[in-house]
Order: C-alpha cells, then sequence, then structure tokens
C-alpha cells in the first residue's frame, strides 16, 4: 500500500509542477497564452504568477490530504483516487483559465512579420525502424499464440486484478472475448500511437526569419526526443499489456508460481520505466530549449494569424484557416491538434473509440 | 533549403513563396531532382490555404521548372526556365530599374545594387 501511495503522489507532483511551469514555459511570448510586454512580465504578471501557484499548492495539499484520508479509511480504492486526480486537474486548470483572464488585458498585439518555412520535405519516412517494429509485433503477437495453447487448461474462474503485492483481488468466468480483450486493447493502442506518431512527424513548423537554419534544427531535435519517447512509451505499454494478458492466459497452468513470483514485479517495472521515461523526455526538451534560447533567443515563433486560433489561454487550438493538424502546444511542452481541422476528427474518434472500447472490455469480463 | 515570407511584403504569399524556390534553384540549392515537400507541408508551416501554396507549384510547373507527379510530390524538373524569350526577361527588370530610377537613385548606385544582387544570386554552386 505505502508503494503505492508513493507512486500516486509523485504523479501528483509532477502534475502540480507541470501545471505551475505551464504559464513561464515560453517567456513572455505565451504568458498564461497571452503575449505580453516585458514589464508586464517581470513586474505585475509575477503577482498574478504567484498567486496561480499559491492556489495550486493549496489544491495539490487539500487533495493529497484527501487522498490520504481515503487510503486510511476506505481500503484500496482506486476510482475514488482516479475521480480525485481528475478534480485535481480540472481544479488546475480553472485557476489557469481565471488568471488567463487576469492577464488577458495586458496583451500586446505583434506587427506584422517576417517568418520562414523549410523546404525540406517532412514525414514517416526516415523513421521507420526495423528493430522497433519487429519486437513490437512479436510482443503483439504473444498473446495470440498463447491462448490457443492454454485456452483448454484454464480453470473455470479466471484472476482478472492484482492489487500492489501481488495478490489477486479480482475474478472472472473465463470465456474467449475476457481473455481476447487485453491482447487486442493492446493492438487497437498501437494503432492510436502509430496515429501520433505519424502526426507529430508532420507538426507545423513555422521558423524566424532571423537565424531560421539554427531554429528549425532545435526544433527538430526535441521531434526527435519526442518522436522516440511515444515509441518507447508504444513499446512498453506493450510489453505490460502483454505480460498482463500472460499472467490471466497462463493462470492455473504449471508456471503459475513462476507467474506469482515475476511477472508481477515486471509489471511494477514497466511501469516505473514508462515515468523514467517520460521523466527523461521532460528533461531532454528542457535542455534542446534551453540551448535554443542561448542560440537564436526564441523558443516559440507563430504568425499573428495563427495566435488568434488559441483558446482559454493557450489551452485549445481551433482554427478551421490552418491546414495544419499537429501544433506545437502554445503554453507547456509538446503538441496538440488543431480541433478546427477535419482531418484532426481522426484522432478525436480513435481515443473516443478508446474509451468504448475500454467499457466492452469491463462489461465483456 | 529556407525561403522566408515578409507579411509587409507586397506580393502575395504563392508569389513569395514561388520567387523563393525560384531563388534557391538560381543559387544551385535546390539541383534537378530534388523533392519538395507537399502542398499542405508548406501550407500548414504558413498557416495559409493549400491552395496558395497549389497556386505557387503550379507556376514553377508552368515555367518548366517543376515537375508534380501524382502521388510522387513536387520534384524539381529543370534548372532553366522553358522557353522565355529574352523580352520576357527584360520586363521585370525594366519595372525594377524604372522604380529606382524614380525613387531617385543615381545611375552609380543602381548599379551597385544590380551588381550585388547578381552576386548573391550567384554565390550558389553554378
Amino acid at each position: 500500500m505505502e508503494g503505492a501511495l508513493i507512486y500516486r503522489l509523485v504523479i501528483d507532483l509532477m502534475l502540480a509542477a507541470g501545471l505551475a511551469a505551464m504559464p513561464v514555459m515560453r517567456g513572455e511570448e505565451a504568458f498564461f497564452g497571452v503575449r505580453v510586454g516585458r514589464d508586464f512580465y517581470e513586474g505585475r504578471g509575477r503577482r498574478i504568477l504567484r498567486t496561480y501557484r499559491f492556489g495550486l499548492a493549496v489544491t495539490l495539499a487539500i487533495y493529497e490530504g484527501l487522498m490520504l484520508g481515503l487510503s486510511r479509511f476506505l481500503n484500496e480504492e482506486p476510482m475514488s483516487q482516479t475521480v480525485l486526480m481528475l478534480l485535481m486537474i480540472v481544479t488546475g486548470t480553472a485557476l489557469y483559465i481565471y488568471s488567463y483572464r487576469r492577464v488577458r488585458p495586458f496583451e500586446v498585439r505583434g506587427e506584422r512579420q517576417r517568418f520562414a518555412i523549410s523546404l525540406k520535405p517532412r514525414g514517416v519516412d526516415g523513421h521507420r525502424n526495423v528493430y522497433f517494429y519487429s519486437a513490437l509485433i512479436m510482443i503483439l503477437a504473444a498473446p495470440f499464440i498463447l491462448i490457443p495453447i492454454f485456452y483448454p487448461s484454464m480453470p473455470d474462474v479466471i484472476p482478472v486484478h492484482w492489487n500492489m503485492r501481488g495478490e489477486v483481488d479480482g475474478w472472472a468466468r473465463k470465456s474467449v472475448s475476457g481473455v481476447l480483450v487485453l491482447p487486442v486493447l493492446s493492438v487497437y493502442l498501437q494503432g492510436l500511437f502509430l496515429l501520433l506518431k505519424r502526426g507529430m512527424l508532420g507538426v507545423k513548423m513555422t521558423l524566424p526569419a532571423e537565424r531560421s537554419e539554427e531554429y528549425l534544427h532545435y526544433k527538430e531535435e526535441s521531434l526527435r526526443v519526442a518522436v522516440a519517447l511515444v515509441e518507447w512509451l508504444s513499446l512498453l505499454c506493450a510489453l505490460l499489456l502483454t505480460t498482463l494478458a500472460a499472467i490471466m492466459i497462463m493462470a492455473g497452468s504449471e508456471y503459475q508460481q513462476f507467474i506469482q513470483t515475476y511477472m508481477v514485479k515486471v509489471v511494477l517495472v514497466i511501469g516505473s520505466l514508462m515515468m523514467l521515461c517520460l521523466a527523461y523526455y521532460l528533461y531532454r526538451i528542457w535542455e534542446v530549449n534551453k540551448k535554443m534560447k542561448e542560440a537564436t533567443g526564441r523558443v516559440y515563433v507563430q504568425r499573428e494569424t495563427d495566435a488568434a486560433g488559441w483558446y482559454g489561454g493557450g489551452l485549445i487550438y481551433y482554427n478551421p484557416e490552418d491546414p495544419a493538424v499537429f501544433v506545437e502546444k502554445m503554453v507547456g511542452l509538446g503538441y496538440t491538434i488543431n480541433l478546427g481541422n477535419k482531418r484532426a476528427l481522426v484522432y478525436l474518434f480513435y481515443i473516443l473509440g478508446l474509451f468504448a472500447f475500454t467499457a466492452w472490455a469491463l462489461l465483456s469480463l | 533549403m529556407i525561403i522566408t515570407v515578409d507579411e509587409e511584403d507586397g506580393r502575395p504569399v504563392y508569389r513569395q513563396v514561388a520567387d523563393g524556390i525560384k531563388a534557391l534553384i538560381a543559387r544551385g540549392e535546390l539541383t534537378q531532382g530534388a523533392a519538395l515537400p507537399p502542398v499542405r507541408q508548406l501550407a500548414a508551416d504558413l498557416g495559409v490555404n493549400l491552395n496558395t501554396i497549389a497556386t505557387a507549384y503550379r507556376e514553377l510547373q508552368s515555367e518548366g521548372l517543376i515537375a508534380v507527379r501524382h502521388g510522387a510530390g513536387a520534384v524539381v524538373a529543370s534548372m532553366t526556365l522553358a522557353d522565355k524569350t529574352e523580352d520576357q526577361l527584360r520586363k521585370p527588370l525594366r519595372t525594377a530599374l524604372t522604380q529606382m530610377v524614380l525613387a531617385g537613385m543615381p545611375r552609380k548606385e543602381i548599379m551597385n545594387v544590380v551588381a550585388e544582387e547578381l552576386r548573391g544570386l550567384l554565390k550558389g554552386a553554378r
């Protein structure tokens, strides 16, 4: 139980730190998603930022307290903890938007500017790694090979949920659809990762007219890091779901003891690796951004016409005029989709499909 | 391999893109057979309509500089302009020189500007 708490606390802290850093990641170019003057950024803006961060700290303290209380009195209640985390995100976002509204009156309109674009074709070409895909396909296929072998000898009731100590705390009746849920979900998730990777490689790249080459160099570097993160996460995700599926499929077989002692630990290791990947990615991006700021003086460039497409202080991008699907986030790190573009709806529908799939999976188990 | 677009420039965006690509070909930075990015990529980077970039590509195609093959994208087809008479080539130069004279630039300075621009253009591999 203690392990689970620490796990949860680390995630919450990372979340809160991200929210706290978000408004200033792009400097005065996007302070709470608003372009402001240097004076405001270093003067009055700091006070708004301090209030926002204080609010975040109070929110975090309240929710962590609630979480501790819950875990004390309601022995293991994963659902309530997830709900608490969602509440924390909602509160944080509300605080952010409130601060954005305070900053908005001080917006500085940019003048008409010069921009640059690169004529180098970008895309998935040159990002196809044979080893990566071979490993991925083997991991994805493993459960489909194991199922026919072990299904006949599986007991009538199979374990479907484990606690942090690796003890079974959820059972279900054996059925073909029940055993197939995890492997099929895994394949579906890989589709999402592929879509993401494809979208990210085609991300919008507006360059400044000065030092364009250097700027492009660093942008490509951060894109490479982000794509590598997606690849590692997709591999780990496939490994995680395959391990879980294997635990389920091989329960009751002669390997039961082996699974009980090792496989469950493997699941924990994979979870930690995913967090490590994320932390490493954040560090690398921070490093690239720092070098970029030194070399080119900027970390974010967009045309004034595109800047008008952001809503909620740069949280949502809706610009039907813009043919770009993936764009760099105005605040925070990483990429987001242009909700005004019909092609972006594919991603939304795919993610909605994931929820539908999970609901079906939970019902069929 | 970078072209700039100036919002204050009087020329429309498609013209700036076409001229930018032409300059890269003239300087030898884009050589025959070099692939150009898909229309969608350039349009997205600039946040302009797909038609804007498509128009620029069409113009370059009609001048014989690039070839657009369906599915394969656009490539630089030739590094020389197709069928342009000397008169056609002289016309834009005459317009530009007229502007300079009307702006009151002395003859010597105009010569310097022309020489400087030409030097910049021919600095490449050609």
